[in-house]
């Protein structure tokens, strides 16, 4: 057998994982019928229609009517509603990431398979269940819903972001339970600690520096949600981009955008200030 | 003597301010075949790394470092990519970018069965198209010597190239190696912790204590 | 030891938490009474949750609304992914390794600019593409797809720049030059994760795309929106379930995929 035969024979050989090859596969079928196949067309942008409404949302629409100058004008738009657009929306996230944050903590310890290898919860299938569902629904459909129920508060942007958020920690934090080290528990559970005992004397000491890690992370995108809850009728920041939308200021909504832009940077660094101070 | 593959005169290495290696003098003909002995930390890997060029005053460029072989104590592969892929980095020196990527996406049947032939000789022909991580320790060792064998360098430099595997591997590998030199007159310096090791297959040793050159010729 | 010593960062974040938590809970002037859901309220919950149990599929308009979804979803992936590949190139550090000023200057360019794609929500950039251009398929892919690449890029870079640096050594010290020791030492090391993280990121998309349905897209937000306001309970929850299937089915598919790659 020559060389080469052997490398073809090597090669027809390889290890090849069918699952991963069936994810190629069906990854260049979807993209091939999404964009080749539908109404998905870049062309759509270049009509005629398109290209005036873009050119006149540009140089009329969203240009601020401003008779004294910009600063002036940032200043009124500001004190109008752009603070409250603002803090309300970072409240709704700092409540909201509250309650998805002692909620997830109590679910970690239940979606936990084994505390240090030990004590095997018979809750964890269920508790992970419950996560998944907590998760698998937006918030946006969520606070829709929860709209209907509580009225036009801040609660229903609260819950939506909290149950969602719950969910994730929960999961998060299980499997920061389920990593701690074992020997301190061990010992502890050797000296017949119970299972309360030890989640919290050991456990939450052990790892709620880990867990605040998540916890921070999570806020960054509960801040970047909460921007948009609004739109459903909530007095958060997209209430006011919905209104200014209505209105046909688009100058304002534009603001506003940008406004939301900034929130989310900030608390961007806000969280990676609080991460760096954990590590 | 103007044809020394290796001609160090008093040479001191400094890293960060600490001084690593004090007045080394070190002069290796083209084809020579030498071992550097000592303890950890003597200074060996810093020594090998200097002749490597990328460390000290004579820093070398990359197209001269491409006529160099290097063959590290861990053997800081890509683990995520198949064994031939690995071994035919071992030309990226020579080649341009684009050469690269078609080499390293489509290589030819000629150049598959080069590194065919070079995996037989150190053992593992038979992972021509396994992925690197799926290797054991010692086998993914002898990946990288076979990156090295590859390369068809002018001078081959081993830091510790068998310290992963059993003796009689150990001696298989080294056996290879020194032939390979040979049989290509390729300047050969390879450290090592096996004195038995080092006396059956190199008749100049060199030893280093605390970043000093102690002794240099035959066993003792 | 831990007694003596004084306020850890931990205990100060976990005051700062709560301070800022009850400063919010008061600025916002909500009271946890109204979580009681009185009159009107309760008889929503009740018809609502009654429905739960029988919902009812109109097959023909499920099918369609869950293939639109998918199709936004697909299509804004895949864009963000080919977007986000050379940003995220160029915002690591490792590839610009021993380069000088003007490189961290373009560098620091392109990274605020992968910020500013991230800081405006999806349905935001919606809202701007719909106010500028009016309805049309590719704004909802573009909405999408312009956070998404922000965010794949952001990622993607972190992990280039954390994968072991050997073999970029090894090559280095062969004589390779800077893109071969980036995109033959580096770049293979992050693919796992880089595509494992991507697909992470489509289980979003499809949300994000189902959530778009509430500005007149047809996909599944359309209908549930559509539905509950016709007070069509059994409908909607139809609708839900279908969207929970699609994120629950995506996500355990993605766990195996994993599996296999992440070694």
């Amino acid at each position: 057998m020559s060389r080469e035969q052997a490398v073809e024979q090597l090669w027809q050989r390889r290890q090849r994982s069918k699952l991963v090859r069936f994810t190629i596969v069906l990854a260049v079928i979807a993209t091939a019928w999404a964009w080749m196949f539908s109404d998905i067309t870049f062309a759509d942008l270049f009509t005629e229609q398109r290209v005036k409404n873009w050119n006149r949302f540009w140089t009329k629409d969203a240009v601020p009517d401003a008779p004294n100058g910009f600063g002036a004008w940032l200043g009124e738009q500001m004190s109008a509603y752009g603070y409250k657009a603002l803090f309300a929306t970072l409240a709704i996230s700092v409540v909201a990431i509250f309650i998805a944050g002692a909620s997830g903590l109590l679910l970690s310890f239940g979606a936990a398979r084994t505390i240090g290898g030990l004590q095997p919860s018979r809750f964890s299938p269920v508790t992970r269940m419950i996560c998944i569902v907590l998760r698998a629904i937006p918030e946006y459909v969520l606070a829709f819903l929860l709209l209907a129920i509580f009225g036009a508060t801040a609660w229903p942007a609260i819950l939506a972001l909290a149950i969602h958020n719950a969910g994730i920690l929960g999961r998060l934090g299980g499997e920061v339970v389920e990593n701690l080290p074992s020997r301190p528990l061990q010992s502890l559970d050797a000296l017949g600690a119970s299972r309360s005992k030890l989640a919290t004397n050991a456990v939450f000491p052990m790892g709620i520096a880990r867990y605040l890690l998540y916890f921070f992370y999570r806020f960054e995108t509960c801040v970047r949600e909460a921007t948009i809850l609004g739109m459903l009728g909530v007095v958060s920041l997209g209430y006011y981009v919905v209104e200014a939308r209505a209105h046909n200021d688009y100058d304002q909504m534009l603001l506003l955008i940008c406004l939301g832009a900034v929130l989310v940077f900030v608390a961007d660094v806000i969280s990676d200030v609080a991460r760096k101070l954990l590590q | 003597m103007t044809d020394l593959a290796i001609d160090l005169q008093h040479a001191d290495l400094y890293l960060d301010g600490k001084q690593i290696l004090h007045d080394i003098t070190l002069q290796v003909q083209h084809g020579e075949c030498i071992a550097l002995l000592g303890p950890s930390g003597s200074g060996k890997t810093s020594l090998l790394r200097m002749l490597n060029g990328v460390i000290g005053d004579d820093l070398k460029s990359a197209e001269q470092r491409s006529h160099i072989g290097f063959v590290h104590q861990d053997h800081s592969l890509v683990p995520n990519v198949r064994v031939s892929n690995n071994v035919l980095m071992g030309r990226l020196g020579s080649l341009s970018f684009w050469q690269s990527l078609k080499m390293q996406l489509r290589p030819g049947k000629k150049e598959l069965a080069a590194v065919h032939a070079i995996l037989e000789r150190v053992g593992i022909a038979d992972k021509l198209f396994e992925r690197t991580d799926s290797l054991s320790g010692g086998e993914q060792q002898r990946v990288a010597l076979a990156r090295a064998l590859y390369q068809e360098p002018q001078m081959l430099l081993a830091d510790e190239p068998v310290a992963s595997l059993d003796a009689s591997r150990a001696r298989k590998i080294i056996e290879v190696l020194h032939a390979t030199a040979h049989e290509e007159n390729w300047t050969f310096v390879v450290s090592l912790h096996d004195e038995a090791l080092a006396s059956e297959f190199f008749p100049r040793i060199v030893r280093l204590e605390g970043g000093r050159i102690v002794s240099d010729g035959a066993y003792v | 030891m831990l007694a003596t010593a004084p306020m850890s960062n931990r205990a100060r974040i976990l005051l700062s938490i709560a301070i800022a938590s009850l400063a919010a809970y008061l600025y916002l002037g909500i009271s946890v009474r109204e979580l009681f859901p009185r009159g009107n309220g309760i008889q929503i919950v009740q018809q609502f949750a009654a429905a739960a149990l029988g919902p009812e599929a109109n097959t023909q308009n499920i099918l369609m609304a869950l293939l639109v979804t998918v199709k936004y979803a697909v299509a804004a992936i895949t864009l963000a992914f080919a977007l986000a590949l050379p940003l995220s190139v160029i915002a690591s550090s490792s590839f610009w390794s021993g380069c000088g000023i003007t490189c961290h200057v373009l560098r620091w360019v392109v990274r605020s600019f992968i910020a500013l794609m991230r800081s405006v929500h999806e349905l935001l950039w919606a809202v701007l593409l719909l106010s500028a251009m009016g309805l049309s398929p590719i704004s909802a892919v573009i909405a999408i797809a312009i956070p998404y690449a922000g965010t794949l890029a952001k990622v993607f870079s972190d992990i280039i720049d954390e994968s072991s640096l050997k073999a970029e050594n090894a090559l280095n010290s062969i004589g390779a030059s800077r893109w071969q020791k980036f995109f033959f030492g580096r770049l293979p090391q992050a693919i796992p994760d880089i595509l494992s993280y991507a697909f992470y990121r489509f289980e979003c998309a499809l949300r994000s795309s189902a959530i778009l349905g509430f500005f007149g897209f047809p996909t599944l937000g359309y209908y549930i929106k559509l539905e509950f306001d016709n007070l069509n309970y059994a409908k909607v929850w139809a609708y839900l379930y279908v969207l929970l299937a699609m994120v629950v089915v995506v996500e355990y598919y993605s766990m195996q995929l994993r599996r296999r790659f992440v070694a």
